[in-house]
């Protein structure tokens, strides 16, 4: 899975730590998040996605390998 | 105490003080059983410890989240099947008399095997990322 959470955070000036502090998690999350690491639920998928002003489908890009 | 402290810390750090100074006081003015005040100044430090631990590590953030929930849930199910591996290879290893087991060696056996199985795959999952 690939994201373009980092790509959006810059544009947005935010830091992970200021990123996990707004959609509640802690900031080791938003690093494997960003790194396409760890699939998150929707619920955290959909906060994410609405403080970096786009969809869930536009911030993570799933490749055939990911859905097997 | 910093006056920057999460409120839950500093009402953690304050009740282990409070505590500590109990075990204290019990110990020094009272004829009770030393394993009271003992007890007491243990709970108060340990209170004490985390709160400031976990104040410096977490801060006003979460110290659980979906992540690491997801992360301990999952290690605490394999260390409970591995656990059972070893319960039954020691029933086995007892049944055959290999070994003679009283009860002591096994609970301090299945004791370790939680506790260390569980932070080993809490460990393997953390560096990885996911459960996945």
């Amino acid at each position: 899975m690939k994201t373009r959470i980092k790509e959006l955070r810059a544009r947005y000036d935010l830091t992970q730590q200021q990123l996990a502090d707004i959609v509640g998690v802690r900031r080791e999350t938003i690093g494997f998040l960003e790194k396409g690491k760890y699939n998150p639920s929707l619920k955290l998928a959909y906060k994410v996605s609405i403080e970096l002003q786009t969809t869930i489908d536009d911030l993570f890009i799933f490749e055939d390998d990911d859905l097997e | 105490m910093s006056a920057n402290m999460p409120k839950k810390y500093r009402n953690r750090i304050l009740a282990g003080t409070l505590i500590l100074l109990a075990g204290i006081f019990v110990e020094i003015f009272m004829e009770l059983d030393q394993a009271i005040s003992i007890s007491l100044v243990t709970m108060g430090t340990i209170l004490i410890l985390f709160g400031i631990l976990y104040a410096l590590r977490y801060g006003e953030g979460p110290v659980q989240d979906e992540w690491s929930r997801k992360i301990g849930s999952i290690s605490l199910s394999y260390s409970w099947v591995i656990t059972f591996f070893v319960l039954t290879g020691m029933f086995w290893v007892n049944y055959f008399e290999i070994l003679s087991l009283d009860v002591n060696s096994v609970i301090g056996i299945v004791f370790f095997a939680m506790i260390i199985t569980a932070n080993l795959f809490q460990f393997y999952f953390k560096r990885k990322g996911d459960v996945e």
